[in-house]
């Protein structure tokens, strides 16, 4: 919200630096920000330049004497080439301000001549963006007067209040006033605005006013103007609402529009003669009524929506926008103001729902002040009457059937610094409630405090601790210089693996990614199951509308990026929940842990390092990751059924299904526009947590006796699979055979086209002595026997 | 050529070359390739095998091996020595690149909540974390924020349908744990959070928080801010400064945003302060009563504070990253620059 610095100053005059004043009000819990509108400058007088002389010490330089008035002139140094004797200038003291205080006149010495002030040029004013020379003023100006005044230069500063939800009372200048009175420590008279008085007014009218939902309209005032004239509003008027950016329409709605944004009231004007039947009634919708509001808009209402109404129609939904039936226009000459409290709920509802959004309704929704109506009126009248003329009908209304109870809180003092942690004295507390207007009753060891009507806000003890907290200023509580931990109250990290494996898998070459969880839905359809899936029902835009069930997509999406950047080899991992529906939750939904994994392009190439990146030397590089966090003998079974996917195979440990590995086919990359070849592998790491073991895995015992490694080689048909020869190779023996590796695998031609050749070495040791080698060869005659038996095997 | 005479015509080959080897007149590459490459003298010995009878096998296949292992270890033994024997066959150019790894990495965001939980988990705080989706329940109601609140408008929440919906900060963990256990409790809980904003430069449609709780007997406002000016210090380094002004959040009372002396310029105004000296980097408050009613704490007995704290906002400031959508694009050139 915006505010005027001038304006304020009608309720309280400070005399803080516009810096100063944005830093208090931020300290007070209005953050804001100013900018300057009109002049920058301040102190700058109108002088005559007497005198008018070289500098000695200077080719460009003259020494002046300003004469300010009969008693005082001053010695200024200045570069201007237009001055010159005898001619009126604008003169900056010392002690004056220019570009909005942040320049400072200070007493100088230039070239070894003290200077005593500055002659000013237009830029230096901000007036203009002339800097050729100072500015020469006409001789009808006063020697001494002030320049700004003689000037005609209205000069303000316009403060932006990010405003929070909670202090709808400073929506207004009077409210954003009373914080500015507790920063100067001064009180608002409140006959500013309570006591008006009116013209004599011999008119009458006969009007009735009827409540009939009073639970959304606790109290309702009116007042009726006779014979006003509609015009541009005057000068005044229209710079204050442009000042904090308001556009001015005519004399009644700008002075009305002025009300609302000095008290923060918002009160609307009728046109009387369009009110039929001379009554208004405050009525909730009746069903499929409709209005056409001051915008032109047909509105269809309900039920709950709370309108003003004549003897039939609606001429306004209330707290909102009125209707275009009964609005003030040129012919205008009678007119109804009505000033109301209703309630904020209700109006937050209907504009919600309606979708209509407006200074008014953006006031009422955070709750007004019910004992401002009537002031408000007054000074509105005070205003249209004496802006447009006509003259009031004698009687007020003012509906207002159940009254407002007055708030009290109770107030413990010791309480208050014991939740604060500070001493703050009785006497400071009162002093800092009589700067709210807060009203208080000493009682044995508390305050009784009265809440003023404005600060619905404050309702309960703690609300005034707040209070208390922030006019004592937040940084002026000292900060606690410990604290003790209570053991009982450590949770374990559920989420530790994660660390884990990023750090595994980021020392491993990989990089970590985030991507958006939002997707559409071509890709929820690539990566998972539709059916399962989540959408939002109030999404940005069509390209997020569902939450994302799998990290395929994200990770693609990056490949895609950095394929674009002319990436030609690369790894990529992403941690991240997935979500599915079901039927069992609260939410309906679920949510799991997974972690992708992205190996793009053909082979390293390095000098020293030609790896191919395939399907084997990304397995490999899963297989290690597992077994890093304690996962071992986990089993790969191809999945021939997967769209999508050239080759794929599911991990398991034991039945447990821990995630996949694939190479992702040319038409799945080409919804990517990917054109480099890949591989992708998504694991749950719920899953994966559960399948750690968790015992302690103890060390084998240290003294063991050496092993013997023993290598064959065979020749085998190419369909016979590496798991049958090493389940078969490791059934042979479970004594001292330890384990078995394929070192080399070699396919040629020349040998046999239909054939490999695998070479094998298998590791032997005993826990209990040294073997020997004849004991080995039994063995390893046995497994060549059964390769031969089993697999036509042939040794090499 | 029986098996036999083969092993000892190997023999001899392998003596002179050993000599050859020695006056540097055979390089030791093609030396070992002559005997141990995939096509070298030695691989030729297997085949032979299936010439012999079945009785002598064992007994052959002992004898191949012997002569590979003396062979290999020779070999071996020569080439560990090369530096000794000649520099000329070590022909290493030590400025050549070493093998090249990937460069892996650690996501920016990572490294923050990773730092910010180490701070918190020195002095006492753990770690638990709650539902991305979560029902309106737990991100609004139980904070005290009602149905048709001002405050609601303070965030764009993305629905998944009345009741359910993308949780718009991480407070909601709060609820889910206190619901679940009993004070005294000290707690901290990142992760992803969702507004429905227009993505631009400074805001995207989703982003990370921590949120902290800590409840206990007598916990005062003056601990709120020992503790959080300990954690802008242990974050941004020991000179900086905070600052609270009060704010509002419905779940706290007193409220406030806490601001550090700008780190960029030190305080004396730049660009990234907006000229004021101060950056906000997160929002605080003393729990509401109202909260401790709906998980049923004896707000007699308890008191407490609550904070939010922004990752993307922290790691802009901490890696000068101008638009917060690079977070997730994946751009390797970004990410890499990241350091553990
Ligand atoms: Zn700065």
């Amino acid at each position: 919200m915006k505010v005027s610095l001038n304006w304020l100053q009608n309720y309280v005059k400070t005399t803080l630096t516009p810096s100063e004043l944005a830093e208090g009000l931020t300290d007070l819990g209005l953050e804001c920000t100013y900018e300057k509108y009109g002049n920058s400058f301040s102190n700058v007088v109108v002088g005559e330049v007497t005198e008018c002389n070289p500098h000695e010490n200077s080719d460009h330089l003259f020494v002046c004497k300003v004469q300010v008035d009969k008693k005082s002139s001053f010695n200024v140094v200045c570069g201007a080439q237009n001055v010159r004797s005898g001619i009126l200038v604008p003169f900056a003291k010392i002690g004056a301000t220019l570009d909005f205080g942040k320049f400072k006149i200070k007493e100088t010495k230039i070239r070894g001549i003290i200077s005593e002030g500055m002659i000013c040029s237009e830029r230096e004013l901000g007036l203009g963006d002339n800097h050729e020379g100072i500015m020469i003023l006409d001789d009808k100006h006063v020697r001494g007067s002030d320049f700004r005044k003689t000037m005609n230069l209205e000069e303000d500063i316009i403060y932006d209040i990010d405003l929070t939800p909670n202090r709808g009372d400073c929506l207004g200048h009077l409210g954003v006033a009373r914080e500015l009175a507790i920063l100067e420590k001064k009180r608002i008279e409140k006959s500013d605005y309570e006591s008006i008085e009116f013209k004599k007014a011999k008119v009458k009218e006969k009007f009735a006013i009827k409540i009939s939902s009073q639970n959304n309209c606790k109290r309702y005032a009116a007042c009726i103007i006779k014979g006003v004239k509609v015009k541009e509003s005057p000068p005044w008027l229209k710079e204050n609402l442009e000042s904090i950016g308001q556009k001015s329409i005519n004399n009644i709605i700008d002075a009305a529009n002025y009300i609302l944004m000095d008290l923060g009231h918002p009160m609307h004007t009728f046109d009387l003669d369009k009110i039929k039947s001379s009554s208004i009634d405050v009525r909730c919708a009746k069903k499929g009524e409709e209005i056409v509001t001051l915008d032109g808009v047909k509105q269809s209402l309900s039920t709950n929506n709370l309108l003003i109404c004549d003897g039939s129609n609606p001429i306004a939904i209330a707290g909102i926008i009125g209707g275009n039936n009964s609005g003030i226009d040129e012919k205008t000459t009678n007119i109804l103001i009505e000033s109301a409290y209703f309630n904020p709920v209700n109006i937050r509802k209907s504009s919600k729902q309606l979708g209509i959004s407006t200074e008014a309704s953006k006031r009422f929704e955070r709750d007004t002040d019910i004992d401002i109506l009537i002031p408000a009126l007054n000074k509105l009248c005070a205003i249209i009457l004496e802006l447009a003329g006509g003259e009031t009908v004698p009687k007020i209304f003012d509906i207002y059937p159940r009254k407002s109870t007055i708030r009290k809180i109770s107030f413990n003092i010791k309480k208050c610094n014991q939740f604060l942690g500070s001493e703050i004295s009785l006497q400071s507390i009162k002093n800092i409630f009589d700067s709210l207007n807060i009203l208080y009753d000493k009682k044995s060891d508390s305050l009784e405090c009265t809440i003023p009507s404005f600060r619905n806000d404050l309702n309960r003890e703690v609300d005034l601790y707040e209070e208390v907290a922030r006019v004592f200023g937040y940084n002026n509580i000292d900060n606690s210089s410990s604290c003790a931990i209570t053991f009982s109250s450590f949770v374990a990290d559920e989420r530790n693996i994660d660390s884990q494996i990023r750090l595994l898998l980021s020392s491993n070459g990989f990089n970590e990614q985030y991507s958006n969880s939002l997707l559409n839905k071509k890709e929820i359809d690539i990566a998972g199951i539709e059916e399962n899936s989540i959408m939002i029902s109030n999404p940005l835009n069509k390209e997020m509308e569902y939450l994302r069930n799998s990290l395929f997509c994200g990770l693609m999406k990056a490949v895609k990026f950095n394929e674009n950047r002319q990436e030609k080899l690369f790894k990529l991992f992403e941690i991240g929940a997935i979500h599915f529906s079901n039927n069992f939750t609260k939410t309906g939904t679920s949510e799991s842990f997974s972690l992708g994994l992205v190996w793009y392009g053909e082979e390293c190439d390095n000098w020293s390092n030609k790896d191919c990146i395939d399907f084997y030397y990304a397995k490999g590089e899963v297989s290690h990751l597992l077994q890093s966090i304690g996962i071992d003998n986990i089993t790969f079974k191809e999945d021939n059924s997967s769209e999508g996917f050239d080759v794929l195979c599911n991990i398991y440990l034991g039945k447990n299904h821990l995630g996949y590995i694939g190479v992702p086919n040319k038409k799945n990359k080409s919804q990517f526009a990917i054109k480099g070849s890949l591989l992708f592998s998504e694991l749950n790491i719920d899953s994966i947590k559960k399948s750690i073991n968790k015992k302690d895995s103890k060390i084998s015992s240290w003294n063991y006796f050496p092993f013997i490694n023993r290598d064959i080689s065979i020749l085998v048909s190419k369909e016979v699979k590496f798991s049958d020869i090493e389940k078969l190779i490791l059934s042979t023996d479970n004594t001292i055979l330890k384990g078995v590796r394929l070192f080399d695998l070699y396919e040629d031609n020349k040998l046999d086209e239909n054939k490999k050749s695998m070479s094998f070495r298998m590791k032997f040791q005993s826990i209990e002595r040294t073997l020997k080698d004849e004991e080995v060869d039994v063995i390893i005659n046995k497994i060549v026997d059964k390769l031969k038996n089993k697999f036509d095997a042939v040794q090499r | 050529m029986n098996l036999n005479d083969k092993i000892q015509a190997i023999n001899d080959s392998f003596s002179k070359d050993k000599k050859n080897f020695k006056s540097n007149s055979i390089k030791f590459d093609d030396f070992k390739n002559k005997y141990l490459g995939r096509k070298g003298l030695l691989s030729e010995l297997y085949p032979l095998l299936n010439s012999v009878s079945d009785s002598d096998k064992p007994e052959c296949g002992k004898k191949i091996n012997s002569i590979k292992n003396v062979i290999t270890k020779e070999i071996h033994s020569l080439g560990n020595n090369l530096s000794d024997l000649s520099n000329n066959a070590l022909n290493i150019d030590s400025s050549m690149p070493g093998t090249e790894k990937f460069s892996g990495s650690i996501h920016p965001l990572t490294k923050i909540i990773d730092e910010i939980k180490s701070i918190f988990n020195r002095i006492g705080f753990s770690t638990i974390y709650g539902p991305e989706v979560d029902t309106d329940y737990y991100n609004f109601e139980a904070l005290n924020i009602p149905k048709d609140h001002p405050a609601r408008d303070m965030q764009d929440t993305f629905y998944i349908n009345k009741e359910t919906l993308l949780r718009t900060h991480t407070s909601s963990s709060q609820i889910h744990f206190m619901e679940k256990n009993q004070p005294p409790l000290r707690i901290i809980s990142p992760g992803r959070v969702y507004r429905n904003e227009d993505i631009s430069v400074r805001s995207y449609c989703l982003f990370h928080q921590i949120e902290g709780l800590y409840i206990d007997k007598n916990v005062k406002f003056s601990d709120l801010k020992g503790t959080l000016d300990y954690f802008a210090k242990s974050l941004f380094g020991e000179n900086v400064k905070t600052r609270f002004r009060p704010s509002y959040f419905p779940f706290t009372e007193p409220s406030a945003e806490m601001d550090v002396s700008c780190i960029f310029c030190k305080s004396k105004g730049c660009n990234i302060c907006k000229q004021s000296g101060w950056i906000e980097i997160l929002g605080c408050g003393m729990v509401d009563p109202e909260v401790f009613k709906f998980v049923d704490y004896d707000v007699d007995i308890w008191s407490g504070f609550a904070f939010g704290i922004g990752i993307e906002r922290i790691a802009m400031l901490k890696y000068g990253v101008k638009d917060i959508r690079i977070f997730y694009n994946g751009d390797i050139q970004f990410l890499e620059q990241i350091k553990l």
